[in-house]
């Protein structure tokens, strides 16, 4: 069975439009799936990178705490000495290590510079003067200006020596600007990044200043603030010290931190840059500006933070490890499942929609498959209807009570129109009385056949009714057909009367003639000489021969025609072979053979004709002894399967195997062409059969060429 | 001792003829009847010894014939001749009381010495 191309071509139409609307659709969703994934992992880094601007924060917060606790320490006293200011900024120090030194920078007016180095000279501090740094980086005694702030207290983290005392911080321009905006504000004010000197080429640091005003001094305006200034306290902040601290508590890992000072100029504005301790990334330099950062990656969180009056960007990103920690698989998952879906359901679609075309094609084809069959049956079945209602013969179907169920054409035309119904013999018999030998009565199974003959149909005629078992209309019924034959009975008999008449008209002149040459053979009319009486022996044998011809016909004749009236009685089978084989003892004997008999001691009594039963031994027997030259021959008897049987056995010529199943016909003779002594008639094996068979019995030979022949027949054991 | 006198009664010319023949040679003085009316005539005339009768003859029957004799003589000897070695009119003419049969197609030599036999011992019975 083929699938045709079109739906073909239309299944795998249907399954690749599904395959690619599934197919589409999975990407669709795996592209709104994963947008979603993004944002749920970008507010999860918001979160983290919040959690780390938050610490900087407090982290600047309690710098600024830090340096307010010396401006507080000022403020309550008029003077602070040295020592005391070491102890105090040296436990500060201790609990903020990210603070490199811190300094007190005290407002000089020129008038006091001298009074000043004076004054730390005698504090130990030698060789103290107010100095700046020349062109080569020397420090010398500084020119003449209206004010100095030089470090004249400074303690450092590590104890080692600090920044040089007497170093006028605002020589510097940049850290002049920061001075004076903190004077000016009131409030910490930290630079620009800066490079240490003593850490050149590591991170950047940064400087505070905090302004302290003249104790009980009012400063709540910039002229108060100007006019009563008392100094600064300047903090040097590491800034790698100060992030990494901050970030210490930090609980989770996988950002990278970028921080800009904003308020800085173009191209200063980098400051640190903190790698995630994890994170085994290939990450390249930072760049200039955060600005140019967001270009980089879209995944940076710029938050804010003011740390003494500047403005710094810090910026996160995620590391690849955040990223694939926090990545969710739910759109590959999508789209997996998505894609496996879309091919299952192609396939599926394809399988149903090819197995939907293959059962279509197949009932189509069975269809017409069924249609062919049908049209081929129903021909066949109105070739038999037509066949069965044109057959010259009648022919009825009954149930089994001889109700007529069917008739054809030849029926209704022989016994009429009105037989449905009808049992059948009241249609045809003319006495209306079933048949009396009706195979009807004996039930009939399927498929057997029985005949029977009815006469007195339709006005003396005779039928022969073949009577079959069949199935009509799913029932048991019997068919049967109807065949005149009444011209056939009537043929049987003139040939019968004929045979009759013809053997009794040509029996007398045989008789005569026979009779005739006796006389002449007994020498009653005269004396003849012996080649005469050879010639007449001759004649008058001949004349035996078509005596007993006669015989034999008209015996078949009545045998044939059921003439033969049998007239049974029990007879002892024993008693009659041995009366037989009595009156065959001189011819065996004359031949020189040996006849014996074994039959049993008790009788075997058989319900039998005995003049028929006497003609069959005779039959058997003069075969026996006509075809056996030396030897013996033995007719044994006995009684088994309720039967008695009995066999003639000749130790003779035989008879060859083709000439066997030929053996019991009419007028067959074998091996006789060259034998001497009585002729037979050919009719002998052939009557003698028949008797056996009008007795329900059978009779069958056995033989070998040239060995002997074995005739058995058998015959009912009489009760 | 006078020749014994037998009846043969056939249709059959030529029958007569030889079964005469066969008859004369075996000591008997033969009459010939060729037909039944015949030979109820000649019985009448003068009683034979014996009567071969054919059983099958036109217009009366060897059967009738024996009816009519055993009508007025029950033991005149009358041998049925038959063409046949077994008949149903065996049966008809055993009832009619025949003394026996003829086939004509055996040996009539044997059949005419039985006759004999059959004779001489009625014969016997008679001159006891």
């Amino acid at each position: 069975m083929a699938v045709n191309k079109n739906h073909r071509q239309g299944v795998s139409r249907v399954a690749i439009s599904a395959l690619v609307a599934g197919l589409a659709l999975s990407f669709a969703l795996f592209r709104v799936t994963s947008e979603w994934e993004r944002e749920k992992i970008a507010a999860e880094f918001h979160l983290h990178a919040e959690d780390r601007t938050d610490l900087l924060k407090d982290k600047s917060e309690d710098l600024v705490e830090a340096l307010h606790v010396i401006s507080a320490l000022y403020e309550s006293s008029e003077e602070i000495e040295r020592d005391e200011f070491h102890i105090f900024v040296q436990g500060l120090l201790s609990k903020n290590p990210y603070i490199f030194e811190i300094e007190w920078l005290p407002r000089v007016r020129d008038t006091e510079r001298l009074l000043y180095e004076e004054a730390a000279q005698r504090d130990g501090l030698s060789g103290f003067f107010i100095s700046e740094p020349d062109e080569d980086g020397r420090f010398i005694r500084s020119g003449k200006r209206e004010e100095y702030f030089p470090v004249y207290y400074s303690e450092s983290s590590n104890d080692a020596a600090g920044t040089i005392s007497g170093f006028d911080v605002s020589t510097n321009p940049a850290r002049r600007a920061a001075i004076e905006k903190a004077r000016d504000t009131g409030s910490p004010v930290a630079t620009g990044r800066l490079r240490l000197i003593r850490r050149p080429g590591e991170g950047f640091a940064l400087r505070v200043f905090l302004p302290i005003y003249r104790n009980g001094r009012p400063h709540e305006s910039v002229e108060e603030r100007r006019a009563n200034l008392a100094g600064f306290v300047s903090a040097l902040i590491y800034i790698p010290d100060f992030v990494e601290i901050a970030l210490n508590k930090v609980r989770s890992e996988g950002v990278n931190i970028y921080i800009y000072d904003r308020s800085s100029g173009r191209g200063e504005q980098f400051i640190y840059f903190h790698r995630s301790r994890i994170t085994k990334d290939n990450i390249p330099p930072p760049p200039g500006d955060p600005e140019e950062l967001k270009r980089r990656s879209g995944f940076a969180k710029e938050l804010i933070i003011y740390l003494a009056d500047r403005e710094w960007s810090v910026s996160c990103l995620p590391t690849s490890e955040f990223i694939s920690a926090h990545r969710r698989w739910a759109s590959w998952l999508v789209l997996f499942v998505g894609v496996l879906l879309s091919l299952l359901l192609a396939v599926y679609l394809s399988g149903v929609l090819t197995r939907t075309a293959k059962v279509e094609t197949l009932i189509k084809e069975r269809t017409s498959e069924l249609q062919r069959s049908e049209e081929k049956y129903r021909a066949l079945f109105d070739f038999n209807s037509s066949i069965l209602k044109i057959i010259p013969f009648g022919m009825d179907i009954v149930d089994e009570d001889c109700n007529i169920l069917y008739i054809n054409d030849k029926f209704e035309s022989m016994f009429g129109k009105e037989a449905i119904g009808k049992k059948c013999w009241s249609l045809y018999k003319d006495n209306w009385v079933q048949c009396e030998e009706c195979p009807l009565k004996g039930g009939i199974e399927v498929g057997e056949m029985r005949n029977a003959e009815a006469d007195g149909v339709l006005g003396g005629k005779t039928f022969q009714i073949i009577h079959t078992g069949v199935i009509f209309n799913g029932k048991k019924s019997v068919m049967e057909i109807f065949i005149d034959i009444t011209e056939r009975k009537e043929v049987e008999r003139l040939k019968d009367e004929f045979v009759s008449t013809v053997s009794h008209e040509l029996r007398t002149p045989l008789s005569i003639t026979k009779e005739g040459i006796s006389l002449v053979l007994d020498g009653i009319p005269g004396e003849i000489n012996e080649k005469q009486s050879n010639i007449l022996t001759v004649a008058k044998s001949n004349i035996d021969r078509l005596a007993r011809i006669i015989d034999s016909l008209l015996d078949i004749s009545k045998i044939e025609s059921g003439k033969v009236g049998l007239r049974k009685s029990l007879t002892d089978i024993g008693a009659l072979i041995k009366q037989v084989v009595a009156s065959f003892e001189p011819a065996v004997k004359k031949k020189g053979l040996d006849i014996r008999t074994d039959l049993p001691e008790g009788a075997m009594r058989s319900n039998v004709d005995t003049d028929s039963i006497v003609q069959v031994l005779t039959n058997l027997l003069s075969n026996a002894v006509k075809f056996t030259e030396k030897g013996h021959i033995v007719i044994a008897a006995g009684i088994s399967d309720n039967e008695v049987r009995c066999s003639v056995a000749d130790t003779g010529i035989g008879i060859a195997g083709e000439n066997m199943p030929k053996l019991f016909n009419k007028f067959q003779q074998f091996g006789r062409t060259a034998g001497r002594g009585e002729k037979g008639t050919g009719l002998g094996l052939s009557i003698a059969k028949r008797i056996i068979e009008m007795h329900n019995g059978k009779m069958w030979a056995e033989s070998e060429p040239g060995k002997g022949t074995k005739f058995t027949f058998t015959l009912p054991l009489g009760q | 001792m006078a020749k014994k006198k037998i009846l043969v009664v056939d249709d059959e010319l030529d029958f007569l003829k030889i079964m005469s023949i066969r008859l004369e040679a075996s000591g008997y003085e033969v009459v010939t009847a060729s037909n039944g009316k015949e030979a109820l005539a000649i019985i009448r005339s003068g009683r034979p010894d014996a009567v071969l009768l054919d059983i099958l003859m036109p217009d009366l029957s060897g059967l009738e014939v024996l009816k009519k004799i055993r009508k007025t003589d029950k033991k005149l000897p009358v041998f049925m001749i038959t063409a046949f070695s077994s008949d149903e009119r065996f049966k008809v003419a055993n009832k009619l009381s025949a003394s026996g049969f003829i086939v004509k197609t055996g040996d009539l030599k044997d059949e005419v010495d039985s006759i004999t036999s059959a004779l001489d011992l009625a014969g016997k019975y008679k001159a006891r």
